[in-house]
């Protein structure tokens, strides 16, 4: 188990230092240079050598890379000269509103997918099961955008249920104030994260159902309600958690287009206006900061894992 | 999907044993027998071929001016002249329908066939190398799929000036990591194959293995692959252009539609909205239906 959890911790942090490689890479692919891309096509050659000078981009790029890890762990992630403001706060800012909204989400679509999908499990090739099956391919195949238009067409615009824009606010605290206007990015956020469980809950608890233990269980006159409870909800759930490690970057890249049609002020947000100004320094040090985090956030459900499955944690 | 793609997760979904590990051997009759028997894989191809004919062939019969704006009748609603209605540049709709599907279609199929060859090649090649070779090249795979696709894909398109090659390649960019995750896994069970095997004693070359016993005995997972990259790169699209960062005016697309028509949905314009959405649907679930059903008739271990 010990020498799991190391190669799992070393695997991580591996992966880590190769995002910072790629994300060092990014920014040496921006047009021109650094220094021409951020000081503009009019700067003069003086200038562009002083900023060069001042950033380090004079050096070798090992030079570079070394210098860029030192300043990462100084948490130095950049500096955005469009907010005047350093990354690492306009993140610091921004970071807990998405964890909260990819949190509730996650929350929401787990919820639904669990019990819809062991529900079709046992009524297999039933009605439940074929149209729950019939939705979640439809949902997998519908942009998050448009599913988002269509619920703030018929919820907010038509009946007037939840507002049509996210709350605002610079803290958590201010987004919670105002619970009504989390409902609709959540939902919409939590129905794709939905759509990508519901079949593997229902493949896992498929497999479940015909291990001998259910039959034992029956054999021995355990109620129904029982044996699907304790026994086979127990056990589906067990490989469906490998995957919420996975699905953590697909998440992340779901609150991009959620933000942006919510104006929900988070981390996508804040990434798409950045795209949109071009500036640069945050979309580095956003993208880092959301692999960092997805790495993380697999590695914390990895071990999870292995407090829920004891097959790990001994073998 | 441009929010949580869920077959991006087949690989973690494949090792946690919730779908089948490998699609091979599958015999080529029982392989034919059961794509007949398969009715959602060819319902799938008969859509595709209507939105392409829909997209290619319908601006010749049905012809609409889709360059100059009319400002005589902006947001007008369906009516005879225009049956989907006329957009807030005053364009036909319906017209537009079909011009936004072209670059929709040829972005994902081109994007798809890049990803999946790029993909094909780099996963066989870490499989068939193994060690540190192996590790080296699955670590970057790891460290791209950390990044999520959407962040990367914006970053992208927003350094370089997005024309139609440069978003296959950007797409491909994020899509190619999971054929190569993929062809890495066929390719490590494949390798230790007797006839692999053979090859190998009788001095084969590597490029003989890779050709000639891996990629054609990998090919049903590959297809399959494609499939859903294609639909994964249509939304990817679709997704880009909502947010600002596809092909600019006056390419159009069903994403930058449903961005304009995002500016009306208080107007009660559905028309700008509807339309548009479905299309993509439509096709995304089209490929989605084809590659579930092959997925089903070549396994061999359901054979569903």
């Amino acid at each position: 188990m010990v020498r799991y959890l190391i190669t799992r911790i070393g695997q991580a942090i591996l992966v880590v230092l190769i995002v910072t490689l790629l994300v060092f890479a990014m920014n040496h692919l921006l047009p021109g240079n650094p220094a021409r891309s951020l000081l503009g096509p009019r700067a003069s050659p003086l200038d562009l050598a002083r900023f060069e000078k001042a950033n380090g981009y004079n050096e070798s790029i090992p030079v570079q890379y070394w210098d860029y890890m030192i300043r990462l762990l100084h948490g130095n992630l950049g500096f955005s000269y469009k907010h005047n403001l350093s990354v690492a706060t306009l993140i610091s800012q921004d970071l807990p509103k998405t964890v909260l909204l990819v949190a509730l989400a996650f929350a929401f679509g787990l919820a639904l997918a669990i019990p819809i999908g062991l529900y079709q499990a046992i009524r297999v090739t039933g009605r439940f099961d074929k149209f729950f099956t019939g939705l979640t391919f439809l949902l997998y195949a519908m942009p998050s955008f448009w599913l988002a238009l269509l619920l703030i067409y018929g919820l907010a615009i038509q009946l007037h249920i939840f507002p049509f824009e996210a709350p605002q606010g610079g803290s958590v605290g201010s987004i919670l104030a105002h619970p009504l206007g989390l409902v609709l990015p959540v939902v919409t956020l939590g129905l794709g994260i939905m759509a990508g469980f519901v079949r593997y809950v229902r493949s896992s608890a498929l497999d479940s159902l015909v291990q001998d233990y259910v039959i034992a269980c029956r054999a021995k006159g355990m109620t129904e309600r029982r044996l699907i409870g304790r026994h086979v909800l127990r056990n589906s759930i067990v490989p469906v958690v490998t995957l919420l490690g996975a699905s953590i970057p697909y998440a992340l890249s779901g609150t991009i287009i959620i933000e942006a049609v919510f104006n929900f002020p988070g981390m996508g947000l804040l990434f798409w206006n950045a795209a949109q100004t071009r500036d640069f320094a945050v979309l580095i040090g956003c993208t880092l900061v959301v692999a960092t985090g997805a790495v993380i956030g697999s590695l914390v459900v990895d071990l999870l894992y292995m407090v829920l499955d004891p097959r790990v944690r001994t073998g | 999907m441009a929010q949580l793609r869920p077959e991006e997760m087949s690989v973690e979904a494949m090792e946690a044993g919730l779908l089948p590990m490998t699609l091979l051997g599958a015999g080529r009759r029982s392989w034919r027998i059961r794509l007949k028997r398969n009715r959602g894989a060819v319902v799938g191809a008969s859509i595709v071929l209507f939105m392409v004919l829909f997209c290619f062939v319908g601006p010749h019969i049905y012809p609409s001016d889709q360059v100059a704006t009319n400002i005589d009748q902006i947001n007008s609603a369906p009516s005879a002249a225009n049956p989907l209605g006329t957009d807030g540049n005053g364009f036909n709709i319906l017209g537009r329908l079909m011009v936004g599907g072209q670059s929709a279609l040829e972005v994902g199929l081109a994007a798809a066939l890049l990803s999946t060859v790029i993909g094909v090649v780099w996963g066989t090649v870490a499989g068939l190398a193994g060690g540190v070779v192996d590790a080296v090249m699955m670590r970057i795979v790891d460290g791209l799929l950390a990044i999520p696709a959407l962040f990367l894909l914006l970053f992208l398109a927003s350094i370089w000036k997005p024309d139609t090659a440069t978003l296959i390649v950007v797409i491909s960019v994020v899509a190619w990591l999971i054929p190569a995750r993929l062809l890495r896994g066929e390719t490590l069970t494949l390798r230790v194959r007797e006839y692999v095997e053979a090859v190998k004693c009788m001095g084969g070359t590597n490029r003989r293995i890779v050709f000639v016993h891996i990629i054609p005995n990998a090919i049903g997972t590959i297809i399959v692959n494609a499939n859903f990259q294609v639909a994964d790169s249509i939304l990817l699209l679709a997704g880009l252009s909502f947010l600002g960062l596809g092909l600019p005016l006056p390419a159009v697309n069903w994403g930058s539609m449903l961005s304009d028509g995002l500016n009306y949905l208080y107007a009660g314009y559905w028309w700008q909205v509807y339309p548009a959405g479905l299309c993509i649907v439509i096709t995304v679930l089209a490929f989605n239906m084809i590659g579930e059903n092959l997925r089903g008739s070549l396994d061999s271990r359901t054979g569903t």
